[in-house]
């Protein structure tokens, strides 16, 4: 019993391994790209670079503006706050309305949970005039807060639909434990529900986080100063009229998925906490 | 209390709308109050050229003389982004005051309103010097002036010596002198440098790489069989027997047969790799291409393109300008701007450190005087001698909103007939038809 | 839940209809007398440029009128032939009007350095040359930001002679946005209705403090948006639209809700308000958001689908848009262009990849949830990377990876003896090539929703089939499966969706090689938007046909969600 099970993980761990180099070879030849000096595609297959520089990286890092003030820090913070932000502001008005689709049979509903799915539906590059005029309206043009409301806001109707599924799997016998112990609703959603939603609410927060860290079209059409600018902004930069600057914009890409493993990695313990942890049986 | 609770949410929210908008009005009168004393410009040059900008500004900012209190601004706006931006932002006073860009767009900007002329600025001073003279005509809409050139680019011919030491330039140079320097001998020529490499039999070596589905780099062999994409009169040409011929000569170099001397599905950073790898010979391609060219290990050189019964293959002139927007708040003071970075001093600090050609007679004359003495002169290190050249025979790239609708079944046109051997009749009696539908009612009600 | 609530009496709901539809007469009326004003001020400008002119001619009386200047340019014969050049004849500024036009024109020197007579020659430079261009007299309103506009008016007075006037508009802006504080006012009043005598006051004042908080800071901010401009430039400020836009959504609404009331959907709507109040609580801020920065922008994309663009100008058209897209615009079936060619490229890409994402990702969340397994948290990491680095350069470097000859899949193929495949040349190694690329991108999201969805699940559960002799593939049936459903359902709908629109692949793996037959719809629409002609119109069209079948979609979804809650 005990050699078949570990023969079956020898194989489980072997099959892990090859799906995972197969995985992450295109991405090897990014960091290659990366790494190695010039803005050629290199044709050979080996993802090990020949030539070893960091020019590429040291060069995305100390771009200045045209005054000298250092560009990488700034942006990178925009990038941080505008993500983390609309993170805090997308969970926030996801799971208070993803709670009430869950829990309410309310007038309206069917109608309202369509509506939060079929805005998806149209194409983004259309809506982005009429979005420029509003925001203009709104005096939040070139401004982290217009670009926070519109992503928290693109990111809605996704983490409204995977908060909302979650919470159905949630048994209300839970809620109704706690009503009886007289809490209010509120509470019962703030210490009953949401704790119990933590893979969920990883999941979402990392979704939004996403949609605001990789986003470049809007963010470099709302805003008009090379210092508000997020990071992808930036890395659209190196790609020019007849030239693209690939080892500056390979590096540039390789900084910005960083930090997205570094959320997950500690998004990771919630995503395997959830109802194993007690509920349902106690 | 309880309740209270219960409305959290709302509460909630109202207090950080109430703050996002207290710390918005604040930004924004910040950025507000200094707008009127500044020049705000736009461009979407990288590398080189985007650090030379950046200190031409910075020259001009540093000195009161020169900008009268009035300091530029830059914003670098990504190329793919670019138009889009600008035509959301213009009419809605967000935009730049002034921006660099090709002169390709001149009409759709135009016919949107987005432009300011500046004739009246216009002089002996600013345009009586540039060279090549199309440059000029180039930004002129209805005897308006609505640009003033930076420079000019266009394609070339690149050629290098390869790692066994031999080289095309005796052949070419030869073949110049005879005056036979036509299609025919410029394809024998690379098919000679087509084969196994012979340093190494496992590679398989090209003569020509050029990106063959490409409208842009068409133009050469169009216009060396006597065809034009816009006719004199502004009709759009795509099925005529001249643009078939050309058709052929692409599908001759480049098509997917075993006598094509072009490797297949080229993109510009795997050309540029097996150019400096000597896997290919010679390279159609622009300025531009330099950059990407390994300096110290490769010898280059860069020449004319081949002609066809008289003809020359003329590439397509680029003009890169600056423009003024209409709603340029100063619109004097961001002249003064335009003139100091297309001015003498400008152009020719571009020259020396961008590799941006100066279009400018003196500061060419300037510059090539300089090379009587001093072998390493920016105007032989650059090839200007030879872009210069070409450039006088060039034509002016088509600006009409007609013309740009014509890229995007051209180079699907010239794909089908390069990747996939459709017959040249057929593949451009597509793209007519397919030209006339994008053209649609626009056009048909006239201008 | 235990709130109270009075429910909205008849007599409120008169009292408030009555409110609205005065308030909105007085803006009707004020609207009204407002754009006959203006229009009458701008006839009269141009009347007055004329007389004036007619005067200086014919050596008659000047009136007083108050102008700030006035050129007669003559055009430069010979001088660069391709420009419009002129040699001033005779021009003033800064005098008396009284003196201007006494007979005596004071001429001044062309080389005159005062920037504001250089700043004046420019735009009478600018005028005379558009009058010459197009051949008829020219004006336009110069708006300076806290002034009434300056009128420029100029007209041809000989074959090569123009003569321009300026003259500004006696009208001032009012200092403060009087309408929108008006509308502000409004809908506070409405919240106030709306929301129970406790807490309206609270409401009331956070209502109308972010309402006239946004308007304020609108207009002091954005002196040439077109709210200002209507303020400023009277008239011009109308044509841009956006007033008479509001004002008609505005008449709309309260017409629709008057219906809504004599019907008695209003008492039932209220009584929902009521009975649901919680529910809505916990909604609105997310519908608020919702409303401006998505629900306005997906409807103004929906409405220009009506219209066609042309060098800037829109059209309406009504549906011959539509009409054109649906019956193949005049190409065969097996055309890439036709709609329905790439409607079935759509679905077929739709479906293969949402299954290849699902199966991947479940799959590896499987494995990767066994308790016994180690390093679970370092396979997680690097098997999200696909998902987290920017897809516009790992599409780019799949390119690479499928180029004809020097591509690595090819390498690696000729190696195995399979021989290298011309990627891009034929429809269905072209659409393969984008179906790995994207499930490449795909599966890791499919694997993180897995893997929270299925914790889920009771291990309990499991234990109990332990006990009584399921085996795996039954556990999965029966367990894993149907409890993942709720969870693992909105992934599903949310990602056919996305993938129904992934834009970035399509565009940047196969570019719709060979001849556009691997574009699906979002790629179409988005070349008819920016690639053929700025066709935005049709370009919408087709968004909201790819809006209409993503809809129908979730519509038969739904059903199936129905049933699953109803279990």
């Amino acid at each position: 019993m005990n050699s078949h099970s570990s023969i079956r993980m020898f194989l489980t761990h072997l099959f892990l391994i090859v799906f995972t180099i197969l995985t992450l070879y295109p991405v090897m030849l990014v960091v290659r790209k990366s790494l190695s000096p010039g803005d050629n595609f290199s044709r050979s297959l080996n993802p090990v670079p020949k030539e070893l520089t960091l020019k590429h990286y040291k060069d995305v890092i100390g771009s200045r503006d045209s005054t000298g003030r250092s560009l990488f820090g700034r942006q990178f913070l925009n990038s941080l706050v505008v993500s983390l932000i609309t993170t805090i502001m997308g969970l926030f008005l996801a799971s208070t309305a993803a709670y009430s689709f869950s829990r309410f049979r309310f007038a309206g509903r069917e109608i309202g949970l369509t509506m939060f799915l079929v805005v998806q539906m149209f194409p983004a590059t259309l809506i982005m005039i009429p979005l420029y005029v509003i925001l203009d309206r709104l005096g939040l043009l070139n401004s982290m807060t217009g670009l926070v409301l519109v992503y928290s806001t693109t990111a809605i109707p996704f983490c409204v639909w995977m908060l909302k599924g979650y919470f159905d799997t949630i048994p209300k016998e839970l809620e109704e434990a706690a009503w009886i112990d007289g809490a209010t609703r509120f509470s019962m959603f703030w210490r009953v529900v949401l704790p119990l939603s933590r893979p969920a609410l990883a999941v979402t927060a990392l979704f939004s986080f996403m949609t605001a860290w990789n986003e470049y079209i809007l963010a470099e059409t709302f805003l008009n100063e090379e210092t508000a600018y997020t990071l992808p902004v930036m890395l659209q930069h190196y790609v020019g009229s007849h030239s693209t600057s690939w080892g500056k914009f390979a590096a540039g890409s390789v900084i910005v998925s960083v930090p997205i493993m570094v959320l997950f990695y500690v998004l990771q313990k919630h995503l395997v906490g959830g109802l194993t942890a007690g509920g349902v049986k106690g | 209390m309880e309740r209270l609770k219960a409305a959290a949410p709302l509460v909630g929210t109202a207090f950080v709308i109430l703050f996002l908008i207290g710390l918005q009005s604040w930004l924004r009168f910040s950025a507000v109050s200094g707008r009127s004393h500044r020049i705000v410009m736009w461009h979407s040059y990288i590398g080189k050229e985007e650090t030379v900008l950046k200190e031409i500004v910075a020259k001009y900012n540093a000195d009161p003389a020169l900008n009268q209190g009035y300091k530029i601004e830059i914003l670098s706006v990504s190329f793919g982004n670019f138009p889009d931006k600008l035509t959301n932002s213009l009419p809605r006073g967000q935009g730049p005051d002034i921006f660099i860009y090709a002169h390709d767009r001149l009409d759709d900007w135009h016919s949107k309103g987005l432009l300011a002329p500046m004739d009246f600025w216009a002089d002996k001073d600013l345009l009586g010097d540039l060279t090549p003279t199309q440059t000029v005509n180039a930004f002129i809409k209805k005897n308006r002036l609505y640009g003033i050139p930076l420079t000019a680019k266009n394609l070339a011919l690149y050629y290098r010596t390869l790692p066994d030491g031999t080289s095309p330039e005796q052949e070419i140079r030869e073949l110049m002198k005879t005056g036979k320097w036509d299609i025919q001998s410029f394809k024998k020529l690379a098919k000679k440098y087509t084969r196994k490499c012979p340093w190494n039999s496992s590679l398989k070596c090209y003569g020509l790489g050029y990106m063959a589905d490409d409208a842009y780099h068409h133009a050469p062999w169009l216009h060396a069989s006597g065809g034009r994409f816009v006719s004199e009169s502004g009709k759009i040409q795509i099925k005529t027997p001249e643009a078939i011929d050309a058709a052929k000569i692409a599908w001759d170099l480049a098509g997917d047969h075993a006598g094509a001397v072009c490797p297949p599905e080229l993109s510009y950073p795997l050309m540029s790799d097996l150019f400096n790898r000597g896997e290919i010979a010679m390279v159609i391609s622009g300025p531009w291409f330099m950059s990407q060219i390994d300096m110290k290990k490769v010898k280059f050189s860069v020449t004319d393109l081949p002609s066809s019964q008289g003809r020359y293959a003329a590439p397509f002139l680029t003009i890169e300008g600056i423009y003024m927007s209409s709603r340029a708040a100063n619109p004097e003071a961001a002249f003064r701007a335009i003139r100091y970075l297309t001015g003498e001093a400008s152009s020719e600090l571009r020259a020396r450190n961008a590799g941006q050609m100066p279009v400018i007679r003196s500061v060419q004359n300037r510059m090539r005087g300089e090379c009587i003495t001093n072998p390493d002169c920016a105007f032989g290190k650059f090839h200007y001698e030879n872009f210069n050249r070409i450039a006088n025979k060039s034509i002016v790239m088509p600006s009409s909103a007609e013309a740009r609708i014509l890229w995007s079944p051209y180079t699907k046109a010239l794909a089908a007939i390069v990747r996939r051997n459709v017959k040249p009749e057929k593949a451009l009696a597509e793209a007519a038809w397919e030209t006339e539908k994008y053209l649609g009612a626009c056009l048909r009600r006239g201008k | 839940m235990r709130f109270t609530c009075p429910i909205p009496t008849p007599k409120r709901i008169t009292m408030a209809f009555t409110l609205g539809l005065s308030a909105l007469l007085l803006a009707g009326g004020l609207f009204i007398v407002m754009r006959v004003q203006n229009k009458t001020l701008e006839n009269t400008a141009i009347q007055d440029g004329n007389r004036l002119l007619y005067q200086a001619y014919s050596g008659k009386s000047p009136q007083s009128l108050d102008l700030a200047g006035f050129f007669i340019l003559n055009t430069i014969p010979g001088s660069n032939s391709k420009l419009f050049n002129f040699n001033m004849i005779s021009g003033w500024d800064h005098a008396k009007p009284a003196e201007k036009l006494s007979g005596k024109l004071n001429t001044l020197s062309e080389t005159s350095k005062d920037k504001r007579f250089q700043a004046l020659l420019r735009k009478a430079h600018d005028a005379g040359a558009e009058t010459l261009s197009t051949g008829r007299y020219y004006a336009r309103f110069e708006s300076r930001p806290g002034k009434p506009p300056v009128l420029i008016f100029s007209i041809r007075t000989s074959p090569n002679q123009v003569s321009v006037v300026f003259m500004p508009l006696k009208k001032r802006a009012p200092s403060a946005p009087w309408l929108m504080l008006f509308i502000s006012l409004l809908a506070t009043i409405a919240v106030v209705f709306f929301v129970s005598n406790r807490y309206a006051p609270i409401y009331g004042v956070l209502t109308f403090a972010c309402l006239a908080g946004l308007t304020i800071s609108a207009y002091r901010m954005n002196p040439s948006g077109p709210f200002y401009s209507f303020l400023t430039e009277g008239f011009r400020g109308f044509g841009k639209g956006y007033f008479v836009a509001g004002w008609l959504g505005l008449s709309a609404i309260t017409f629709a809700l008057a219906i809504t009331w004599f019907t008695g959907h209003a008492s039932r709507f209220f009584r929902a308000l009521r009975e649901f109040r919680l529910a809505y609580t916990y909604i609105f801020p997310a519908m608020i958001g919702m409303m401006v920065l998505v629900l306005i922008p997906f409807a103004a994309g929906l409405a220009l689908g009506f219209f066609n663009h042309c060098r800037g100008e829109f059209q309406f058209v009504g549906f011959s848009n539509f009409i054109d897209i649906l019956s193949g615009g005049g190409s065969s079936l097996t055309n890439p262009l036709n709609f329905w060619f790439t409607l079935g490229v759509t679905i077929l890409w739709t479906s293969v990849n949402v299954f290849l994402h699902v199966s991947i990702g479940l799959g590896i969340a499987l494995i990767l949830k066994d308790p016994l397994l180690k390093m679970k948290g370092i396979y997680r990491v690097l098997l999200i990377i696909p998902w987290a680095m920017p897809n516009y350069i790992t599409a780019l470097m799949w390119k690479g990876m499928f180029q004809q000859q020097y591509g690595a899949i090819n390498i690696l193929l000729d190696n195995i003896g399979i021989g290298s495949i011309s990627w891009f040349s034929s429809f269905w190694p072209a659409f393969m090539a984008n179906v790995i690329t994207n499930t490449w991108l795909g599966f890791p999201f499919m694997m993180v929703v897995s893997l929270g969805a299925l914790q889920s699940i009771p291990t309990s559960l499991y234990e109990a089939a332990e006990v009584d002799g399921a085996s795996k593939w039954q556990q999965f049936k029966t367990i894993t499966l149907p409890l993942l459903r709720p969870a693992l359902f909105p992934a599903i709908v949310l990602g056919s969706i996305w993938t129904f629109n992934m834009f970035n692949v399509i565009y940047l793996v196969s570019g719709g090689e060979p001849g556009g037959a691997t574009d699906i719809l979002i790629t179409e629409a988005y070349q008819w938007a920016f690639k053929r002609g700025e066709r935005y119109g049709l370009a919408a069209a087709y968004a909201t046909l790819i809006f209409v079948i993503l809809y129908l979609y979730t519509k038969a979804t739904n059903k199936i969600t129905r049933a699953a809650e109803d279990m």
